[in-house]
Formats: structure tokens, sequence, C-alpha cells
């Protein structure tokens, strides 16, 4: 062991160095917030994600050029990849209207494979009431648009569509179907304008140009090796079909929370670099504080080298110790958070329906943090901390290099003299 | 003006010293500590160093240590020019060739005896058994192997002094230089301190300098150089 580490060694441990543990804590209180942004904004993004490719993209989507699916072909693809299952849709765009307002909406008519047993359709779509149906003149609309609409569930909605008639001609024509249920997947900037009707009703009613249907597959596992199967399926179906993966699908959404995470990642770097340079100049007390012992190895004829040595390894363990409680107490508050944010709604419910049966002229809300998000999911990404403290540890030691060697610099004299 | 009562100079020695100035500067003014000192030791050689308080004692044991820069003069230590090595060298020199023994004991506080005592040699980049042994041989000596796992906190004045004389004596320097070692202890505890480190030095084969108000301390050693203020 080199003889600055165990100097190093005992001089943080020291119960009169104030430096060395100051430098600890502000590495760790800068680290644990730091952590739990990172986290969060992952377990975010992933739960954003899962929504998108569970209940509205797909894992993978099969469109054909002529519009034409056998059973035969969905046989095939079963055969030829591991899939779960698959799913006719039809899409289209209508314009929902009510007394109270109209808004666009997106038509989808989805498979009863799909609403009824999906487990992942059924993990991110509430349906409310629980197990409604949906038959033939029934539709399931988003929360937003009900709202908006003033819609309830048994009250009929009225949608603009366009269809071709019998002589080849658009014509605009209402829809009127009752609403069954309404739907919500936690987050609100995907389901905002959704109206589901069964897949059946659906081909019958939307035969106008802006109609598209295509086959949606659900694969064991979208974030491994997905990219090989679409290939093997393209291959294998040819020319007359055009198969998608989900990261394609959605690339637009995943730039955006690519770019947003990547101010948050910015963010975070600038909060590590005023740490480290706090944690520097806290270090830099840490040689006065230990200026006797200084002295006295300097004239027992320790070198400059030792004492930059001695300097850095401050530094290392700093940083190393610091960003160790750093991440533990971030990721202690990232449970906290991530699991209260559920609970801080349910409360508010709870606290609000209390206050408003004592005063029912007051106007309350319960705080919807669930449009946002609700219910998320951690997953540790131990590799990135890992990368973080990595990082940490070599800002510190690197940032300290110059105040090292300027210590080390100092003459005997000069430091005896501080005594 | 600064007198040399030393009369026996020699060569091959151990310490030589030529016309050497000191001052400080102390805001505009200067003040001259040491004015043409000419002084030499030999080997296996004892000098007590006295005068009174502010003739310079101190600042010639920090000019021999190359702790400190001084005008102008010759000032050879163990076959080094101090006034010409570099401070990377001066710190070996200090490591190798000297050992210090200060008024105040200067033992690390975040090591035990033990510890303490092996310092010098872990600096040299040694760090086998053959330190311990040779820290406890020495802990041995001054009486205090059954302390050696102690902390400075836990050891008395005289014990702390001893284990500073250890320590100063565990690279077998050729020079040891003491700042009044025995100042801070009553008078038994000096004479056993000042004896062991007598003793032990010369046992080693090496020179003591030895800064001292205790005229029977100073007619211990083998000649006195006394210092006097520059007016
Ligand atoms: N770093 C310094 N800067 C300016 N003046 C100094 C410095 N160090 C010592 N002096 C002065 O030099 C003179 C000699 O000091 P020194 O410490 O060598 O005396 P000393 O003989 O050891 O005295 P004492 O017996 O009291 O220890 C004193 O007048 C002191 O004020
Ligand atoms: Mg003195």
């Amino acid at each position: 062991m080199k003889i600055g580490h165990l100097l190093a060694r005992r001089f943080m441990r020291n119960p009169r160095q104030k430096a060395f543990r100051s430098a600890v804590v502000v590495i760790a209180l800068s680290v644990a917030p730091l952590v739990l942004i990172t986290q969060i904004s992952h377990a975010m993004i992933q739960g954003i994600i899962e929504r998108f490719i569970e209940t509205h993209s797909y894992h993978l989507q099969v469109h054909s050029l002529f519009g034409d699916f056998s059973d035969a072909v969905k046989e095939h693809i079963q055969e030829v990849i591991d899939v779960h299952d698959t799913y006719y849709e039809i899409r289209s765009y209508g314009l929902a209207f009510s007394s109270e307002g109209r808004m666009s909406v997106q038509l989808r008519g989805i498979s009863s494979n799909l609403y009824q047993s999906d487990e992942g359709f059924h993990k991110y779509v509430s349906v409310k009431p629980e197990g409604a149906s949906l038959l033939e003149g029934e539709i399931w609309i988003g929360k937003e648009t009900a709202k908006r609409l003033g819609l309830g569930v048994g009250d009929v909605a009225r949608i603009l569509i366009t269809s071709i008639d019998e002589f080849g001609q658009h014509k605009p024509r209402i829809m009127r179907a009752v609403v069954s249920a309404i739907v919500t997947t936690g987050y609100q900037n995907l389901d905002e304008s959704w109206v589901f009707l069964d897949e059946i009703w659906a081909r019958e009613l939307l035969d106008g140009w802006q109609d598209y249907s295509f086959l949606g597959i659900k694969v064991k596992d979208p974030y491994y090796g997905l990219e090989n199967t679409r290939r093997n399926l393209q291959d294998f179906l040819g020319e007359r079909y055009i198969v998608y993966d989900w990261i394609g699908l959605n690339r637009n959404e995943i730039m955006s929370m690519n770019s947003s995470q990547g101010v948050i990642l910015f963010l975070v770097f600038v909060i590590v670099l005023v740490a480290i340079a706090n944690t520097v100049g806290v270090l830099q007390l840490f040689y006065l504080e230990q200026i006797q012992s200084i002295a006295t190895l300097s004239f027992l004829g320790m070198g400059r080298r030792e004492l930059f040595q001695l300097y850095l390894y401050m530094s290392f363990w700093a940083s190393l110790i610091g960003g160790i409680i750093g991440i533990v107490l971030g990721l202690i508050l990232t449970g906290v958070i991530a699991f209260g944010i559920p609970k801080i709604e349910q409360w508010s419910v709870v606290i609000i329906q209390w206050i408003q049966s004592y005063m029912p002229f007051l106007q309350l809300s319960a705080v919807d943090l669930s449009f946002y998000l609700s219910g998320i999911e951690l997953k540790i990404t131990w590799l990135s901390l890992l990368g973080m403290l990595i990082g940490i540890v070599m800002g510190t030691v690197l940032f300290s290099l110059i105040p090292a060697w300027r210590t080390s610099r100092l003459k005997p004299m000069q430091i005896l003299r501080k005594i | 003006m600064m007198e040399l009562m030393d009369t026996n100079k020699q060569k091959n020695s151990l310490l030589n010293i030529q016309q050497l100035n000191k001052s400080y500067q102390v805001g505009d003014s200067k003040q001259i500590v040491l004015k043409e000192l000419d002084f030499q030791l030999s080997q296996k050689e004892s000098v007590a160093i006295v005068g009174e308080s502010g003739s310079g004692k101190s600042t010639l044991l920090n000019l021999i240590a190359g702790l400190d820069a001084f005008d102008d003069g010759y000032l050879f230590s163990c076959g080094y020019d101090i006034g010409r090595t570099k401070d990377r060298e001066l710190a070996v020199y200090r490591n190798i060739q000297l050992g210090f023994i200060f008024q105040f004991h200067f033992l690390l506080e975040d090591f035990n005896a033990l510890e303490n005592v092996c310092m010098p040699a872990w600096l040299a980049g040694q760090r086998n058994v053959d330190v311990k042994l040779r820290a406890e041989y020495l802990l041995e000596k001054v009486g205090l192997i059954d302390k050696q796992r102690s902390f400075p906190s836990r050891l008395s004045g005289g014990e702390r002094q001893r284990v500073a004389v250890a320590r100063a004596l565990m690279n077998q320097p050729k020079l040891i230089l003491a700042d009044e070692p025995t100042g801070s202890l009553d008078a038994f505890h000096a004479q056993r301190v000042f004896e062991l480190m007598m003793e032990l030095t010369l046992q080693e084969g090496g020179s003591l300098l030895l800064v001292t108000h205790d005229l029977a301390l100073a007619n211990s050693c083998s000649r006195q150089l006394e210092l006097q203020k520059v007016q």
C-alpha cells in the first residue's frame, strides 16, 4: 500500500477531521437527487413506452399493400416467429361532437381477443366500469374525450365519419353509439382521443378512404431481438406486406422522450459539476486541519509526490464514500416517491371527500397525477448508477489535481509557519 | 556579533558550515539572525548549542535541515550541499540522514506509537517486516514496548518524547537534530530522555546537535557552541 493511501485513510477517520466528512456530505447530498431524477425519469419513460406498445402500436404491425389478410397468413406468422398473439385492428378518424363541444377522435376497431384477454392491454388500459361490453353499437371512449364532450357511461355519442357509397362517392355520415365504458392508460397524451369499437362492427361501419387496417403482433420479449424478428417476418411475407416494429412506429415519441431525457441529463451533469467543485473546495480545508501532521511528515522526509498522492487519495475516498451514500439515499428517496405517488392520489381523494362531507359547497378536485403517470414501475438501472459513481470519483480526482499540485509545492517552512 | 567557541576544525566533517548568513525580512527592515557562522561537526560527536532566547538556535537547525533558505555562505551536511539541493532531494535527505526531536513531540495523532516509529521508514518506501522489528527494538530500548499500540493522546509527556526519540533513530540517521527535546519535561524525565538520546545516537553511530538551556545537559555533550544575539 502506498504511504499516501495509508495516511489518507487515517486522516479521514480522525474524529476531529471535519473537511473530509463535509466533502462526503456534499457529494452524497448532490448525488441523491441525481439518482432520484434519473431513476424516476427512466421509470416514467419506460412506463410510457410500455403503454404505447401494449395498448397502441403493438410490438410489430403487418400492413398489407392490397388489404388482404387471410387466416393462413396469421397462422404462418405464428410458425415463423415466437408470437404471443396476433390482433386485427382497423383505424380511422372522426369528429365527435356534443352540445358541450367537439373534438377529433381516433376510431380504433379492435379485436375481441385484445380487449378480452391480452395481458398487456389489460395491464395498462383501465376500463370503467370494469368488464364493460363492446358490442355492436357500443363504444369505449378516452377519459379526456368524455370530459370535453360531457359524456358519461350510457350516453349516446355522435361521431362524424366519412364512408364511400355504392357509387364510389365520399360521403359524411353520423354514427351513433352508446358509451359503454370510459378508458384511460394513465398517460393522457396517448389516450385522449381514443374511441374503441369492436373490429367486426368497425369493418362494416368504416369503409371510407381514411381507414387502414393491419395485423398487430405481440411477441414474447419486445425489447430483445425485435429487429431480427421483424426482418425474418418481412422475408417470409414477401413484398406484398410491410412489417414495422414498435421502435419505428413510435419514433417521434421516443425521440422527444430522449431529448427531454437529454435535458435532464444535462442538468444532472451541471449539478454534479457544482458538487465536485464544492467538494474540492471543502477538501482544501482538510489540508489546514491536518497542517500539523503534514508539517511533521514533511520534516520526517515526506516528499511532494507523497503529499500530492495523499491529497488525491482524500478526494478519491470522499467521492467514493459520498457517491455510495448518495446512491443509497437516492434509491430510498426514489422508492418513497415511486410508491408514494399513487398513495398521494388515494389520500387526496379520501381527504377531499372528508372535507366535502363537511363543507359541500366547496368544489375540490383530487390531485390528479394519474393522468400523467400512475403506478410507476421501478427498474433500477444499476449500470447507469455504476457509471455515475465512476464519473463522480474520476471528476473529483481530476478537479483535485490542481489544488493537490499547489499544496505539494509548498515548502516545509511555509507549512511550519502556518502552525 | 556572533562568536564561535569551537576551535577544533576538522576536515571530512559530517557537518561543515562556513560564513553562513541568515536574516529575516520583517516588514521593511531586515533582521540579521546568524552572521558569518563557521561550524564543523564530525561523526559520533555530540554538540550542545546554547545561547539566549532569540539568538538563532532553532533557525540554525532549520537551515541544517534544509527547511529554510539562508542568505549566503556554505552549508554541507551528510554529503549534501544544502543551498544547492532541490526540494525533492532535501526530502530524501531529511528522511534518510536526519532525525528530529523537538520540544513538542510532533507525533502523528492518528497513528499509534509503533506506527509513529515506523513512519520514517514507510516514507522511505520500506514496508517490510524488518521495519516493524526495528521499531519494536527501538521501543524496547526506550522502555515503551508494552505501549506500542497506544496512541499519542494516551501517552504521558515523557513517553511521547521517548517515542519521538525512537522515531528520530528509525532510519539510522547520521545526524540527530534536537531542539530543546527535554524542555517540557521535569528534571527526572528530562535526564532519562537525554540519556536515552545520547546513548542510542552514539550506539547507532550518529552525531547529535542539541539545543538546550540546561547547562548540566550541555556539559554532558562533547562540545558546546554558544550563539549570541546579533545586535
Ligand atoms: N519566520 C521568521 N520570520 C521572521 N523572524 C523570525 C522567524 N523565525 C525566527 N525569527 C526571528 O529570528 C530570531 C531567532 O529565532 P530562533 O527561533 O532561531 O531563536 P532561538 O534561539 O531558537 O530562541 P528560543 O531559545 O527562544 O527558542 C528571533 O528574533 C525570531 O524573532
Ligand atoms: Mg528555539
